[in-house]
């Protein structure tokens, strides 16, 4: 658990060993992902999130993991929508422009903004 | 042909005020390192959209619908993703060592010669192949927008570009890319506006489209949902990856800037992707109800324009000309430093100061300019070299790279390598790939196992 907005210098140990575990899985995921049917959905709300969290290598706090978790479970549930809309022609064209782009249009850049530390790490 | 001669004579005037400022490299490369947010985040949108954003975008949507916008989903997100994972890293490298390229970010955090002698190789190959299709775009739209030439079209087109940026370097190219910026996103969302109007309302549009042709709407329009999940991780991820949007972090005055700029980032290209939006689908209505009749994808931007009226087409103009010639500003830049800066410095060769950069510039220009009016098959061939390219050879080393301390400059290169070189390879076969399976993306993933594999082995 990482302490509550503390500072963590970039480490050797475990964290060194995960990331590139982590990005060889998603390589390898990317790779897979033609035949991972609907499964693929899941995809860009594990990896988008995933590429951002590179920077917890150098800003470990808490409130930052919150936000990338919170953008992952918001995607997560934009990209399900997506899913159970898929056979309604306008209400699935109506939730990919609402809940994918006009929702996390404010959203997003709003949690970079609130994780965004002024110290000089 | 008056925008293109008004835009000739501003060209002139920014080349005149920029030639006297940018007096050294950090000036000439990177703006001086003193931009604030907002206009490294209008200018840095105004460089990553092309005229591909006006016309390829709706086009696409004719054809495939909802499916097309796949491609500019990740848009809410990318402006932040990009902070995290390359924005932070590399203003930090900035301003604790001074790069003034990508390449030679790359240098310094991987010493040795072939990772900044590859970097300087993919970019200058990227950015030439990318020009040259702008110059193929400024050539064809020049004639079907503003009835000009085509030839007339692309030599204005880069002349004017060419001469603010090799006189000016991004010092002027900064400023030139955050006001056509400016007038892209204004544009995009008047024009946008206006179509869906014409075409009744977005309600309208909606109704229409899911009575003749129902199968362009819901999530997916007309594409496969493992090909609309590639173009979202594709061109989200591929943010991290394209040089002339890392370029834009190196301009920053600070890292504090960084806190405002995924919101200014997100708003200028959104604002500017309404267009995409708007004249695609109240356009696709448009022809589904017959007011409209249209030969090829393409063709539907400038039938919406004609069908607006004149404003619309001289507005358009402007807007189509706005992106490429701030695109093409990027690409020059960073092709010309690549040539007289990066390679030779990682190659134990003498540095060439401004001077020779200018000369270069002219130089890639007049080779994009060549290979982008005297061939089609040049150009088929030169458009594989862009997005999923730069993709594919630089995302891993980038994101992955920066991050952690393990990878040395073999893996670095190595990773480089085998991310272009499976680009290239499956871009030579696209038409036989299943849906889902995008070089750029493939490239990423297997420079990424290349560098997480060559690293562990250390």
């Amino acid at each position: 658990m990482l302490p509550p907005n503390g500072e963590r210098a970039p480490s050797s140990g475990r964290g060194t060993e995960r990331l590139p575990a982590l990005a060889a899985a998603a390589a390898i995921l990317l790779l897979l992902l033609p035949l991972l049917g609907a499964v693929a959905l899941v995809l860009p709300a594990l990896l988008l999130p995933l590429t951002a969290a590179v920077v917890l290598r150098t800003r470990p706090r808490a409130r930052l993991l919150f936000g990338l978790v919170a953008l992952a479970v918001g995607l997560g549930a934009g990209l399900a929508g997506v899913w159970l809309l898929r056979g309604a022609v306008i209400a699935g064209a109506v939730w990919v422009l609402v809940a994918l782009v006009l929702l996390p249009l404010p959203l997003v850049p709003w949690l970079y903004h609130r994780t965004f530390d002024g110290e000089d790490s | 042909m008056t925008v293109l001669l008004v835009t000739f004579v501003l060209a002139v005037a920014a080349a005149l005020w920029g030639m006297r400022r940018a007096t050294d490299a950090r000036e000439y490369f990177a703006a001086g390192h003193r931009a604030g947010s907002l206009l490294v985040g209008v200018a840095g949108t105004a460089a990553a959209l092309s005229a591909f954003t006006f016309v390829g975008g709706p086009g696409l949507f004719l054809v495939v619908g909802m499916g097309s916008l796949w491609m500019i989903l990740s848009a809410p997100v990318t402006g932040a993703l990009q902070c995290w994972a390359i924005g932070e890293p590399v203003v930090r490298a900035v301003q604790a060592r001074g790069a003034v390229t990508v390449p030679a970010l790359l240098g310094e955090r991987f010493p040795g010669r072939a990772p900044q002698a590859t970097a300087a190789v993919v970019v200058a190959l990227g950015c030439v192949a990318s020009l040259a299709v702008q110059v193929r775009a400024a050539a064809v739209l020049g004639e079907s927008l503003l009835g000009v030439s085509p030839l007339a079209a692309a030599l204005l087109t880069m002349t004017a570009t060419t001469l603010y940026t090799a006189l000016g370097g991004m010092r002027v190219g900064l400023v030139a890319d955050a006001v056509q910026g400016a007038l892209m996103a204004l544009v995009a969302v008047i024009l946008a506006a206006a179509t869906l109007y014409a075409a009744g309302g977005p309600a309208a549009a909606l109704d229409t489209l899911a009575r003749t042709t129902p199968d362009l709407l819901g999530p997916f329009g007309r594409v496969p949902p493992a090909q609309a999940v590639a173009w979202l991780l594709l061109f989200g991820l591929g943010t991290c990856a394209q040089p002339h949007y890392v370029q834009k972090f190196l301009f920053l005055r600070s890292r504090h800037e960084l806190a405002t700029l995924p919101a200014v980032l997100t708003v200028a290209l959104v604002l500017t992707l309404t267009v995409w939006v708007g004249v695609g689908l109240g356009g696709t209505a448009l022809v589904a109800t017959g007011t409209l009749s249209v030969a090829r994808p393409d063709a539907l931007t400038p039938a919406v324009l004609r069908h607006l009226g004149a404003w619309a087409m001289l507005l358009g103009g402007a807007g189509v000309f706005a992106a490429l010639m701030s695109t093409a500003a990027s690409f020059l830049n960073l092709a010309a430093a690549a040539v007289t800066r990066d390679l030779p410095q990682a190659l134990g060769r003498r540095v060439g100061g401004i001077g020779s950069a200018r000369w270069a510039t002219l130089a890639v220009a007049g080779a994009a300019t060549v290979a982008g009016v005297v061939s089609e098959r040049a150009i088929a061939m030169l458009a594989v070299l862009g997005w999923g390219f730069f993709t594919a050879a630089l995302l891993p080393v980038l994101v992955l790279g920066l991050a952690w301390q393990r990878p040395g400059p073999g893996a670095a290169a190595a990773a480089m390598l085998a991310g272009a070189s499976v680009d290239l390879v499956l871009e030579a076969f696209r038409g036989g790939l299943p849906p889902g399976l995008e070089p750029g993306l493939a490239g990423a993933a297997v420079g990424t196992l290349v560098l997480a594999g060559a690293a562990w082995r250390r």
